[in-house]
C-alpha cells in the first residue's frame, strides 16, 4: 500500500462546523458556571473583581451559550448525527459491557460507534439539562416580561433555585466531560482541535 | 375632628373581614397618614365593618353583613385579611355565629365575594397564603383567588401591607377605577419593579461590597436578602407613612414578604435559596452545591486512582504515544522515498 | 335564663366569640372561644432557628416585636450568646415603642368605645347605646382623644420603624442584638416622637382613664377573680439579664413567688384537640385537631400553673412591681394599663441616654447544632414564652405559651374555668340585648385572639427555670 496513503488515511472525527459550537460553548459553559457560582455565593476565590464583573461575565457567555446551542441543536438535525449522540437500544444492550469496563471489572476495553454509552449518556444529559438551564436563565433575566412564566415555577425564589440545581447537574457532567477527555490519551482530545483522530 | 364627613349615601361602602389573620394589616392601615385612618373613613368611604375596630357586635355584626348584601349587590368593595382554611379545615377559621350555626370564614367570603363589586385580598395571606398557609400547610388554607376564582381579586400583599399601598390601591379603585395589574394581580403602581432594583446598596451590589452580618451597612445579598426576587417599592418609599426607614436601611435583609412564595420560598431568610426539599430531607440549597461537588470529586479522584493503579491510564497514553510515533517513522519513510 | 352568644366579637385583634348565661340580670355562665388554629408549631419544624424571631412576628399583628425579642432570647440561650449593651438597649426601645403603640391603641381604640356615645356612623355603626354616662361635654372631649389617639400611636409605630426597619414586624430584633446603630439623627427623632407619646400618655390618656374611672367606679367591682398573677418578666436591666425592669413572678391568692416553669401543665379537655395528644411528651407531642369532640369549645389549650388558671398583663406586672395592688377588677385592668404605658415611657427616655453611637449594636454567633433554649418575656398581654430545640442546626420543636392561652383559657380538666371565664361570672347585665357590660369585662384583659390561635405546648417537661420575684 502507499505509504502516503496511509498516512492521508486519517480517522475524521468532528467536522469544523461542530468543532467550531464547541470551542463556543465550552467556554461559555465554563463561564457560566463559574460566574454563576461568585454570583450565588460571591467569595473572592472565583477571583472576579466584583459582582458587576461576574455579572458581566455570565451575561456575554449565557448568550454565546444560548446562539451555540441553538446553532448546535439545528445542526444536529440538518446533519442529522444527533443520532450519534442519542442513546438508542443499541447503547443499553452495550452499557453492561461498559461498566464492567469503566469499574476495572474487565480490563479489555471494548469497542463503540463513535461515542461509547457513556458519552452518550453524558451528552444527553447536556441535551437536556441546557435548555432548562437556559429557560429558567432566560426567565430570571427577562423578570417582568416572563412574569407569567415564573408563576408555574411558584416564584423567583424557586426559579432560582432550579436555575441552581441544574447547574449543579450542568457542572457534575463538565467535571466528569472534563475527566474523560484527559485520561482517554491526547489522541481523542486532539481530535476536537484538528477533527481527526 | 369628628365623624361628621359627607352621608355615607354618596361614598363607597367598604366591608373589611379578618379570616386567618393577625391583624397586621389593618394595624399597618392604621398607620397612614395622608389621609389617616379617621379622616379616610370620614370623608372617603362608609367602613360598615371592620373585623377589629367595628364597634357592633355578633348579631350586628351579622346585621350589617347581611344588609349590605341585601341593599348593595355589587355595590361595596369588600376587602379580605387572611388566608381561608378549606376542607376539613374550614372551622379553624369562624367569623362569627349566622342562623344559630358557625359561620365559617369560608362560607363568609363565598357570600361577601359574590356580590362585592371590587375584592381587594390585603396582605399576603390573603393574596397568596402567606405564612399561615406555609408548609406543612396545617389548616389548608388557601389564598382568597383561590376560592373567589371567578372574580378578579386585586392583590395587595405585603407582611404587612405598607399602609400606603392599600390607601393608594382603595382610592385608585375610588377615583380611577382598577389600577393597572401585574400577572399576579397586584397593581403595578407599588409592585412594578424588584426591591433590587431600586435598592439604596445597589451600588454595594455592583461593586461586591458585602455585610457578613446583620447590623453592617453594606449589601446584604450574601446574608439572604430577596431583593433581585421581590417586587414591591420598599426602597424608594420606605416605611411607614413617615418613610423613616426600610429592612435593609436597618441593616437586615428583605424577606421577600410581597412574594406570592413567600415564606416558603423565601425560607431560609438569611440564605440565599429556599431549601432543598425531597421525601424525607429537607436541605439547605448551598449544601446540596456541596454533597454535589464532594461526590462528584469522590467519584472521579477514585476513578482516577484505579486508572493510574490498573495502569490503564498509562496505557492509554503509550498507546497514542506508540501510534504517533509510528505515524512520524512513517512520515519518515515517505520523506526519505521522495529524496 | 337567657344565653347570648356573642360572634364576631370584635376589637379583640381578630374576632373570637363568647358565649353567656345570664339570670337575674347576672352572668352566671361564661365560656370563650378562640375560633382560630394556624399550627404554628408544625410550621416551625425543620426550619433555620434565625428565622424564627421573623416567622414567630408573624402570629400577631399588634405584638410582633415581643414574639420576635422572645425567639431571640430562646437562640441567644441556646447559643449561648449575650447581646452588646446598645443591643439590648434598642431591642427595649423597639418593644418599649411597641408597647406603647398596643397600650394607646387599645385603651382608646379597643376598650374606650366600650364607654362612649358613638356617632352612628362608619365603623362606628351599630354600637350599643346603653349605658353611656359621660356629660355630652365630656364624651366629646373623649371622642376627640380617641381621634387624637390614632395620630399618636401612629407615632409610636413609626418609633418602631426607626430602629427596626418597619412596623409591625420589625427587623431590627434578632438573635445577638439589634441591627440600627444609635446615630444623633436616629436618636433624636426617636426621642421627639417618644416626648410627644408621653406628653399624650401623662396629660390626656392618664386623665381620661381618671375620668372613666371615677365615672364607671363600679367597675372596680366587676371582673373580679382570685390574685392569681402570673408574668416572666418584662425589659431586661443590662444585656446580662440578671434582672428585669419589670420583675417576673406568680402570685397566688396575692402572695408573690418565683416562677417555676416546671408546674406549667396544660389541659386540654375543653379544646379542639384529641386527648391522646394529651398523653403524650410535651417535647415530642402533636396538635392533633379534633373538631368534633365532645364538650370541647376553643382552639385554645387550658395552660395552668399548679393546676391554677393565672392570669397576666399590664396589671399583673405593676403588681408584682408593687406599683400597683389596689385590687383585680375591668377597672383596675385598664388603670394599670394606662399607668405602665406612663413608666414604660419613662423608662425609655432613660434606656435613650444609655445608648453609646458606635459601640457594637449586635454580637455575631455561629448557630449551634444541637441546643435548646427558652426565651422569656413579659408580651403587651402577658407572660409570653419560646421555647426552642434544636437539631442538626435546624428547629427540631418548638413551643410558644401565648399570654392569651393564658387569659383567655377554656376550661380545664378539672372544669376549672380561664381567667377571662372566671372575670366574666357575676358580671350584671342591665339589657340582655344591648350586653355592653360583658365586652368591657373581656376588653379589659386586651384579649389577642391572634396570639392564641396557634397555641402550641406548654407541658409538664418544659425545662425547671425559675425567675426571681
Amino acid at each position: 500500500m502507499d505509504l502516503t496513503l496511509k498516512l492521508k488515511r486519517k480517522k475524521p472525527r468532528h467536522s469544523l462546523v461542530a468543532r467550531v459550537l464547541h470551542w463556543l460553548y465550552a467556554p461559555s459553559v465554563l463561564t457560566c458556571i463559574w460566574s454563576g457560582f461568585y454570583i450565588n455565593r460571591p467569595a473572592k476565590i472565583y477571583g472576579f473583581r466584583n459582582m458587576n464583573s461576574a455579572q458581566k461575565a455570565h451575561f456575554i457567555a449565557q448568550f454565546t451559550l444560548i446562539f451555540a446551542f441553538l446553532a448546535r441543536v439545528y445542526y444536529a438535525f440538518q446533519k442529522k448525527n444527533y443520532k450519534e449522540i442519542l442513546p438508542n437500544r443499541q447503547t443499553i444492550q452495550n452499557l453492561p459491557r461498559f461498566v464492567r469496563y469503566e469499574l476495572f471489572l474487565n480490563s479489555k476495553k471494548p469497542q463503540f460507534p463513535k461515542y461509547n454509552p457513556g458519552q452518550k449518556l453524558l451528552f444527553t444529559g447536556f441535551v437536556l439539562l441546557l435548555p432548562l438551564q437556559i429557560l429558567t436563565g432566560l426567565a430570571l433575566y427577562f423578570q417582568d416580561s416572563w412574569q407569567k412564566t415564573t408563576k408555574i415555577a411558584k416564584g423567583l425564589n424557586y426559579l432560582r433555585q432550579l436555575h441552581f440545581l441544574v447547574a449543579l447537574g450542568n457542572a457534575i457532567l463538565v467535571a466528569g466531560h472534563l475527566y474523560f477527555v484527559f485520561t482517554q490519551g491526547f489522541k481523542t482530545l486532539k481530535s476536537i482541535f484538528t477533527g481527526y483522530k | 375632628m369628628g365623624l361628621d364627613g359627607p352621608e355615607s349615601k354618596t361614598k363607597p361602602v367598604v366591608l373589611w373581614l379578618g379570616t386567618n389573620t393577625c391583624a397586621g394589616d389593618l394595624l399597618s392601615f392604621l398607620n397612614n397618614n395622608n389621609p389617616g385612618y379617621q379622616t379616610w373613613v370620614n370623608d372617603y368611604v362608609d367602613l360598615r365593618y371592620d373585623y377589629l375596630l367595628g364597634v357592633s357586635q355578633g348579631p350586628q355584626n351579622i346585621e350589617i353583613l347581611d344588609s349590605t348584601l341585601a341593599d348593595l349587590p355589587g355595590r361595596y368593595i369588600l376587602i379580605v385579611e387572611g388566608t381561608i382554611p378549606t376542607n376539613s379545615y374550614e372551622f379553624c377559621s369562624v367569623i362569627g355565629i349566622k342562623n344559630s350555626e358557625y359561620w365559617t370564614a369560608l362560607q363568609a367570603v363565598r357570600e361577601l365575594g359574590a356580590k362585592a363589586g371590587h375584592i381587594i385580598a390585603a396582605g399576603t395571606c390573603a393574596a397568596f397564603g402567606g405564612p399561615y398557609a406555609a408548609a406543612p400547610n396545617p389548616t389548608g388554607s388557601v389564598p382568597l383567588q383561590a376560592i373567589l376564582r371567578e372574580r378578579t381579586v386585586i392583590n395587595v400583599p405585603g407582611c404587612p401591607i405598607n399602609p400606603e399601598w392599600l390607601m393608594g390601591t382603595i382610592n385608585h379603585l375610588i377615583l380611577y377605577g382598577v389600577p393597572e395589574l401585574d400577572s399576579l394581580n397586584r397593581p403595578r403602581l407599588f409592585y412594578g419593579q424588584t426591591i433590587h432594583d431600586q435598592c439604596q446598596r445597589r451600588a454595594h451590589f455592583d461593586n461586591g461590597v458585602f455585610a457578613e452580618n446583620p447590623g453592617e451597612p453594606w449589601c446584604m445579598y450574601k446574608l439572604g436578602c430577596k431583593g433581585p426576587t421581590t417586587y414591591a417599592d420598599c426602597p424608594s418609599r420606605q416605611w411607614n407613612t413617615e418613610h423613616v426607614s426600610w429592612p435593609v436601611k436597618a441593616n437586615t435583609p428583605c424577606i421577600g414578604c410581597t412574594s406570592p412564595e413567600f415564606p416558603d420560598g423565601d425560607m431560609p431568610f438569611f440564605e440565599h435559596l429556599p431549601d432543598v426539599e425531597l421525601p424525607g430531607i429537607r436541605m439547605q440549597a448551598n449544601q446540596v452545591g456541596r454533597w454535589a461537588g464532594l461526590f462528584t470529586a469522590l467519584g472521579i479522584g477514585s476513578h482516577l486512582a484505579a486508572n493510574i493503579v490498573t495502569g490503564r491510564l498509562a496505557g492509554n497514553y503509550k498507546r497514542d504515544l506508540a501510534s504517533s510515533r509510528r505515524k512520524r517513522l512513517l512520515k519518515k519513510k515517505i520523506l526519505r522515498k521522495k529524496f | 335564663m337567657k344565653k347570648i352568644v356573642l360572634g364576631p366579637f370584635t376589637r379583640a385583634n381578630n374576632s373570637c366569640m363568647v358565649e353567656v348565661t345570664v339570670e337575674n340580670k347576672k352572668v352566671i355562665e361564661a365560656s370563650c372561644s378562640g375560633t382560630f388554629f394556624r399550627g404554628f408549631e408544625l410550621i416551625l419544624q425543620g426550619r433555620d432557628p434565625r428565622d424564627a424571631s421573623y416567622l414567630t412576628e408573624r402570629i400577631c399583628g399588634i405584638c410582633s416585636s415581643v414574639h420576635g425579642t422572645a425567639a431571640s432570647y430562646a437562640l441567644e440561650n441556646a447559643a449561648g450568646i449575650r447581646p452588646p449593651a446598645n443591643g439590648n438597649l434598642l431591642r427595649n426601645l423597639i418593644m418599649g415603642a411597641d408597647f406603647l403603640q398596643n397600650h394607646i391603641r387599645h385603651i382608646y381604640l379597643f376598650s374606650f368605645v366600650d364607654y362612649l356615645k358613638l356617632p352612628q356612623k362608619g365603623p362606628f355603626t351599630g354600637s350599643y347605646t346603653v349605658d353611656k354616662r359621660f356629660s355630652q361635654k365630656t364624651n366629646d372631649m373623649l371622642l376627640e382623644h380617641l381621634f387624637q389617639s390614632i395620630e399618636i400611636s401612629r407615632q409610636a409605630h413609626e418609633m418602631v420603624a426607626l430602629l427596626g426597619g418597619k412596623a409591625p414586624f420589625p427587623h431590627g430584633i434578632l438573635a445577638g442584638g439589634s441591627t440600627v446603630p444609635p446615630a444623633a439623627d436616629v436618636v433624636m427623632n426617636f426621642k421627639s416622637k417618644l416626648e410627644k407619646i408621653n406628653h399624650f400618655v401623662r396629660n390626656i390618656m392618664l386623665p381620661d382613664v381618671d375620668i372613666l374611672a371615677e365615672v364607671y367606679s363600679d367597675y372596680y367591682r366587676i371582673g373580679h377573680r382570685r390574685i392569681n398573677l402570673l408574668e416572666y418578666g418584662l425589659f431586661p436591666k443590662d444585656e446580662k439579664d440578671t434582672q428585669r425592669h419589670f420583675p417576673g413572678a406568680a402570685v397566688i391568692d396575692g402572695r408573690l413567688q418565683a416562677v417555676d416553669l416546671g408546674v406549667i401543665k396544660e389541659h386540654l379537655s375543653h379544646s379542639w384537640y384529641s386527648e391522646e395528644a394529651e398523653a403524650q411528651h410535651p417535647t415530642l407531642g402533636q396538635t392533633i385537631i379534633n373538631r368534633a369532640k365532645e364538650g370541647a369549645y376553643s382552639w385554645i389549650k387550658a395552660p395552668r400553673y399548679n393546676g391554677l388558671p393565672m392570669e397576666g398583663g399590664p396589671l399583673a406586672r405593676l403588681w408584682i412591681r408593687g406599683d400597683y395592688r389596689a385590687g383585680i377588677s375591668t377597672m383596675d385592668r385598664i388603670v394599670a394599663r394606662a399607668l405602665e404605658a406612663k413608666i414604660i415611657g419613662d423608662l425609655m427616655e432613660s434606656w435613650l441616654v444609655r445608648l453609646e453611637p458606635d459601640k457594637p449594636i449586635l454580637t455575631p454567633f455561629e448557630v449551634p447544632k444541637q441546643a435548646e433554649g427558652i426565651g422569656l418575656t413579659g408580651a403587651m398581654r402577658g407572660p409570653l414564652g419560646h421555647w426552642l430545640r434544636m437539631k442538626n442546626g435546624r428547629i427540631a420543636h418548638y413551643q410558644i405559651i401565648t399570654p392569651t392561652a393564658w387569659n383567655f383559657s377554656p376550661r380545664d380538666n378539672t372544669g376549672q374555668k380561664g381567667p377571662v371565664e372566671e372575670a366574666l361570672i357575676g358580671t350584671p347585665v342591665e339589657d340582655e340585648n344591648q350586653p355592653i357590660e360583658i365586652g368591657r369585662v373581656i376588653r379589659a384583659f386586651d384579649v389577642c385572639s391572634s396570639c392564641s390561635a396557634h397555641v402550641i405546648y406548654p407541658g409538664s417537661s418544659t425545662q425547671n427555670l425559675t425567675i426571681l420575684p
